[in-house]
């Protein structure tokens, strides 16, 4: 028998109206836990994060196109790195990564370009968090170059 | 090939020869304007279809305003804690006691073959007595109501009891206290401690006397009158004198200060028989209450005397207090006359049971307000025999859309259950949607204004009493169809009051716990009536979701 169960916890607040409301989880390892706003990790390690964007050359299948930057808009706390990868095959490689390094922004919209140039079919950009600071990313302007034509040989020649 | 066709091919021969046609020079860079990310994840086509600020893929990433920034991580609870291999059920049993909500958060597991669980206190968690009775080690059905926290495994209710405590714990003084003294005390060790809000009411006499000044006293002011004559009242003045009563925790300090005084020309002494004090304080088990009495003035003698009910015969106890309500430290069956249920849900002030020893048909209901009643007058069970959408329907779970009615949900239809008023058969169940029900029963949750569940379709719908099921899980259902290949039984989800969120956890590929989370913006859904999809999804690996109002 245990000793106690101790008290029911009294809720701060008027009687029925929860103060809070958190999502519990009781997790494999036998821990239970809850999602916290303000922390930045799980099972004690930073997690990663991903946004990965939609194909961003949609005007023209025939053209080749080049992803020749992509700018960021940002808010910041405080300074810290963000990665932009781009991929050219539409997610299935990123060969071209950049990592930028974000300034503090106070209360003011920053921005920040990542250099990609890759061309191909379908083009996509990712960002990754390594660190933690809370980055709020509120918009992006690509910019796209139209390249050649792609011409099927086979149907040329027959 | 049509003569505008054939001409371009003469002005420019040398394209014959080359696989790509490169123009004279690049056209200028193509100026795009700013997308802002407010859209969420979106599987459901081509990512050459879905909207610009919207992705084909995402994990831990969250929408905020017209951005997105990293997710939350999470804070365990009970940082050594790691002893259930399985919690089949997590919950936030809440109840109200005299006009106050409490909650507790509880675990399930198995210990042997029998039931355990776990309370968490604020520091860590208390496991109570394994229980005589097996646990099914299957994902649970658990329901709070009348203070109770049930839990249902397919073969049993089985309950744990809030008891209410002695609700008029009385304690005496010493008897025969009197306190004549300057400084002098009467104590109480309170034992049981743990009043109900907090309230304690000490009661005690005092008596003060004051010395009556004998002939002619009166206030005499020397030299104050034109001519420095004599101002003079005559008249008798009495003393003043009293008492400061002092109730004292265990610590020494002072809860509460009553001062008892009085100033008399007439009269030597005056008594208040019964004072009845009303404190707010925690006392734990074992600390002292403490009464002292403090001269004040020039009393002639005075005395306190603290209430003893018992043998001094008092008019009342000392300390009077409602002790807490006392946990049963161990599960027990709710009721033999409880059907063997695999879902319970409170409705009404009823339980409503669903199934009965595997019986997929079969409902019970509960008196009103007797959560142990399932024979009496106002309880009932009844066997839902007539089905449309498939030969036998299996009840799987519920959830209130609205104050009075309760959508029941079985594999392939939706039934609409609502109380009749008529206690012969006090709840009713009829036909309400056919051709939508869910595999899933624990992805049924209660959400603002209705009910978001993971239809058998593999779509998730959110269902409100006054528009019936709205399909939101467009972007996923795919994704749900490729991944959701376990046991839908382990599908669990979790409702987030203050980011409106719907929680919906599922086993991907076989897996016997849940390992990814798909999470619904509802309250953005509700603002923005469908102008935006935000799902986002993340990696877990978890037994059960519960949503809890507070952990500390």
């Amino acid at each position: 028998m245990p000793e106690s169960f101790a008290d029911p916890i009294l809720l701060p607040e008027s009687a029925g109206v929860p103060a809070e409301s958190f999502i519990v989880l009781a997790q494999t390892s036998g821990q239970a836990s809850f999602v916290d706003p303000s922390v930045r990790w799980i099972d004690y390690e930073v997690f990663t994060a991903e946004w990965q964007s939609p194909t961003l050359n949609r005007t023209d299948p025939r053209f080749n196109m080049t992803l020749s930057t992509v700018t960021l808009f940002y808010y910041t706390e405080e300074e810290g790195d963000i990665e932009v990868d781009g991929s050219s095959d539409g997610g299935d490689s990123w060969p071209t990564n950049v990592t930028l390094t974000l300034e503090k922004s106070d209360s003011h919209l920053r921005q920040v370009t990542a250099f990609l140039h890759i061309t191909g079919d379908d083009l996509r950009f990712r960002l990754r968090f390594p660190s933690w600071p809370i980055v709020k990313v509120v918009g992006y302007a690509p910019r796209l170059i139209k390249r050649g034509l792609r011409v099927n040989p086979e149907a040329l020649h027959g | 090939m049509s003569k505008r066709g054939y001409g371009a091919f003469r002005k420019n021969p040398r394209s014959m020869r080359n696989t790509w046609v490169t123009q004279s020079r690049a056209e200028p860079p193509e100026e795009q304007a700013v997308l802002n990310l407010t859209a969420g994840i979106r599987l459901d086509g081509s990512p050459k279809e879905i909207p610009l600020q919207a992705t084909p893929f995402m994990s831990n990433m969250r929408f905020e305003d017209t951005g997105i920034r990293k997710d939350f991580g999470v804070s365990v609870i009970g940082l050594q804690d790691y002893s259930p291999a399985r919690v089949f059920g997590i919950m936030e049993h809440r109840f109200v006691d005299n006009d106050k909500l409490y909650s507790r958060l509880t675990r399930i597991f198995r210990r042997s073959t029998k039931i355990g669980f776990q309370v968490w206190d604020g520091t860590e968690w208390v496991e109570g007595t394994t229980s005589a009775l097996n646990l099914n080690p299957i994902p649970l059905s658990l329901a709070a109501i009348e203070g109770k926290f049930l839990l249902a495994d397919g073969t049993q209710i089985a309950q744990w009891d809030e008891t209410p405590g002695d609700t008029s714990q009385d304690q005496d003084f010493p008897t025969g206290n009197n306190l004549t003294t300057d400084g002098a005390t009467a104590a109480i060790v309170v034992t049981p401690a743990g009043s109900r809000q907090d309230e304690y009411i000490v009661t005690y006499s005092v008596n003060v006397q004051v010395t009556l000044l004998a002939g002619s006293g009166g206030i005499t002011i020397e030299g104050d009158l034109p001519g420095f004559g004599t101002f003079q009242v005559p008249g008798k003045v009495g003393t003043f004198g009293g008492v400061e009563v002092h109730i004292k925790d265990n610590d020494g300090n002072i809860l509460h200060k009553e001062g008892y005084n009085t100033i008399t020309s007439s009269f030597a002494n005056e008594t208040w028989t019964q004072e009845s004090i009303t404190i707010h304080h925690k006392f734990e088990d074992g600390d002292t209450l403490t009464l002292e009495v403090v001269e004040v003035g020039n009393p002639s003698a005075f005395s306190v005397h603290g209430f003893n009910n018992l043998v001094d015969a008092d008019a009342v106890a000392g300390l009077q207090y409602d002790e807490y309500p006392t946990p049963s430290d161990t599960f027990v069956a709710l009721s033999g006359d409880a059907p063997a249920a695999r879902y319970i849900i409170p409705f009404r002030d009823r339980v409503i049971a669903l199934q009965d020893e595997g019986d997929p048909q079969f409902v019970a209901w509960s008196a009103d307000g007797i959560s142990t009643d399932w024979v009496g007058a106002g309880s009932g069970n009844a066997l839902l025999l007539d089905v449309r959408s498939d030969s036998i329907d299996e009840l799987m779970a519920a959830g209130a859309v609205a104050s009075n009615v309760l959508a029941l949900f079985r594999r392939r239809s939706i039934m609409r259950v609502r109380e009749t008023g008529n206690i012969a058969f006090a709840v009713a169940f009829e036909h309400w949607i056919e051709g939508l029900g869910t595999d899933a029963r624990f992805s049924v949750q209660q959400v603002k204004d209705g009910v978001m569940f993971l239809g058998h379709d593999f779509m998730v719908y959110y269902f409100s009493g006054a528009t019936g099921p709205t399909p939101v899980g467009e972007p996923i259902q795919q994704a749900l169809i490729e991944s959701l290949t376990g046991n839908q039984e382990y599908v669990d989800s979790g409702w987030d009051s203050v980011f409106g969120e719907y929680w919906l956890g599922i086993p991907e590929d076989g897996a016997n716990y849940i390992t990814r989370e798909w999470i619904f913006d509802l309250g953005n859904f509700l603002d923005s009536q469908r102008s935006v999809i935000r799902w986002r999804t993340r990696d877990i690996e978890c037994h059960r979701i519960a949503t809890v109002s507070r952990i500390e």
